[in-house]
């Protein structure tokens, strides 16, 4: 399933589409709190989240399927309008064209957040001062839980439990980029959600993506892999060697 | 009203950010390395140890690059070991696991600051005879240009510091008088037999507080005792070698992730200063071209931090055990290589006790 990134050509001029937007912007997950956090109660208790876990499919959202409906709902409203304009003014052409673009804006930055939050297997290591996050087919997400909470400039990260319990990792990049993940383990500790969030300047707008992972005992049938000097990369089914 | 009203959405939802303070460096000077002219009918052997990974009073790394800092306290003694061996100064350049009295000339250190814009160690260099040839901090700034040479691993970008090092110590050896150059090869042979056996040879020299090596005679050249650790020197010297290569595997290891990582951790830390202005002339500037490569960079920065901190820990873990022959014995070392070192002393002395009918030590 593709999700068409310009629509430029099929969203004409629709200055009541105002509404609709709105309700889309909002289900992309923006809101007004701060992306990437501030110093003031940030560091709160740790939460133990180590183990394996894997994604529960019931609960996570498909990232594709809410870009696809962000699109469609936005073009059928476009329709509408269309149908019910008769001469646009150049002030509601600009006005539209400001809206194509960020709603354009917005399905680049989901297509982005979905490329960062798609491991399915998660598997975290966890002591007193440090959490490791392996994730299949992506960088591990690393966090010394101890450290300060800085003010991010660009190019550097922050991670910690906050006063809810949720563990963050905050990453400022250069452009602008700000990517934040979210960990939230739920009463029971039967469910972990991910959720990722990522901003950029071109759009004042946040984006959020949410993943939900369940926990899983590493059986003796799985897919193992490891890192020696001598062979490098190897991997085998079966049991982890010891 | 269409635009005021998402305009008045943004707003609410996005967060307005400070522009960044860039990293400003001073620009590096071009050091060339001196290379020998003729060489040294018998050059000074030098040992190299493994750095520490944190200067004393420098900013403590973080539990998470602890492993990456670790690994570069015995990738980048090897470069300069290269630097050395390029330069056509010296004799045997050995890294070894750890410090060595008994070494002609001795390079020790820590790291004091290495991020992919700045590389800065304290170098301390001094002989057998316990003189201190050099102390200090030496600093270098890598560029743009330094790592453009990396696409065909031309040169490290901090090569500049380990030219000056090498310069700094040739330096020092070129004004050695011909009495001095026999005093520290007289001092290594003496502290080496005293690792031995102190009791037969400790009457020869003194050592004072300060780490000064008083010679107060030699053993007759001839006297067997001392022969005998002459041999066992050589012995010493194929383990040296043995160490040196792991050190060596480790380095070739390290030359297919490090470089790349370093590169990619530099584009980070510079990419916003250069572009920053950019940046802010507004919402709409940043190309999403743009927005993507510096992802693509920083995963794949992580994606080598990962690989790493593997790298890291496989070295250690997978240090295989040595066999070697001694003296028609077959010896089996195992554990780290400090380990294994520490372990191949004891045997030496063990061996040079039992020559002299001597319980061990």
């Amino acid at each position: 399933m593709t999700v068409p990134t310009n629509i430029e050509n099929t969203i004409k001029k629709s200055p009541q589409s105002t509404l609709i937007l709105c309700c889309l912007l909002w289900l992309s997950g923006c809101g007004s709190a701060p992306l990437v956090p501030s110093t003031a109660g940030i560091e709160g208790p740790a939460v133990n989240l180590s183990g394996a876990w894997e994604v529960d499919y019931k609960l996570t959202e498909n990232a594709q399927e809410k870009l696809l409906f962000l699109y469609e709902i936005a073009r059928s409203q476009v329709r509408q309008e269309q149908r019910r304009r008769e001469d646009p003014t150049a002030v509601n052409r600009q006005v539209v064209q400001q809206a194509i673009d960020d709603l354009n804006g917005l399905i680049k930055l989901g297509t982005l957040a979905d490329s960062m939050n798609q491991a399915n297997v998660l598997r975290i290591e966890q002591g007193d001062d440090y959490v490791l996050v392996k994730r299949d087919d992506d960088f591990a997400l690393t966090c010394e839980i101890d450290r300060e909470v800085p003010t991010l400039s660009y190019g550097e990260e922050w991670c910690g439990f906050d006063k809810n319990g949720q563990l963050i990792f905050a990453s400022r990049l250069p452009k602008g980029l700000d990517i934040v993940h979210r960990f939230m383990l739920s009463d029971n500790g039967e469910r972990l959600s991910v959720a990722t969030t990522v901003k950029t300047p071109a759009l004042s707008d946040a984006y959020t993506i949410n993943r939900v992972y369940m926990p899983f005992e590493e059986g003796g049938s799985l897919y193992n892999c490891e890192f020696t000097l001598e062979k490098k990369k190897t991997c085998w089914l079966g049991p982890a060697e010891q | 009203m269409l635009r005021y009203l998402i305009s008045a959405i943004l707003l609410l939802a996005g967060c307005a950010s400070a522009p960044p303070a860039a990293k400003v460096v001073p620009t590096p000077i071009e050091i060339p390395l001196s290379r020998a002219i003729q060489l040294q009918s018998d050059p000074l052997n030098v040992s190299i140890v493994l750095l520490h990974a944190v200067a004393e009073g420098a900013e403590p790394v973080s539990r998470i690059y602890a492993p990456i800092r670790e690994a570069e306290s015995a990738y980048l003694p090897v470069q300069l070991r290269n630097t050395l061996n390029e330069s056509g100064h010296w004799g045997a350049v050995n890294v070894v696991a750890s410090e060595d009295v008994a070494a002609e000339v001795l390079v020790t250190g820590s790291i004091n600051e290495s991020d992919a814009v700045t590389l800065a160690l304290d170098i301390e260099v001094r002989d057998s005879r316990g003189h201190v040839w050099l102390k200090k901090t030496y600093r270098d700034y890598a560029t743009d240009y330094g790592y453009d040479a990396l696409e065909n691993l031309v040169d490290d970008p901090f090569q500049d510091l380990f030219n000056e090092i090498a310069n700094d110590m040739a330096a020092v050896q070129q004004q050695l008088l011909t009495n001095e150059y026999e005093k520290i090869l007289d001092s290594s042979m003496l502290r080496y037999a005293m690792l031995l056996s102190p009791e037969a040879f400790a009457s020869y020299l003194k050592i004072d507080e300060t780490g000064e090596v008083i010679m107060q005679g030699l053993p007759a050249r001839n006297d067997p005792l001392y022969r005998r650790v002459r041999q066992i020197r050589e012995r010493e010297y194929s383990m040296q070698d043995i160490v040196d290569e792991h050190f060596e595997n480790f380095y070739d290891d390290m030359q297919a992730i490090y470089p790349y990582w370093r590169q990619s951790s530099y584009e980070l830390l510079v990419y916003n200063g250069q572009l920053e202005d950019r940046q802010y002339r507004g919402p709409k500037s940043g190309s999403w071209a743009a927005v993507e490569s510096v992802y693509r960079t920083y995963k794949e920065l992580k994606l080598n931090e990962d690989e790493l901190r593997e790298l890291a820990s496989s070295f250690e873990r997978e240090i295989a055990p040595t066999v070697t022959e001694m003296e028609g014995r077959v010896i089996e070392l195992q554990g780290s290589l400090s380990t294994q070192y520490t372990t191949w002393r004891k045997l030496l002395r063990q061996i040079y006790s039992e020559t002299r009918g001597l319980p061990p030590a």
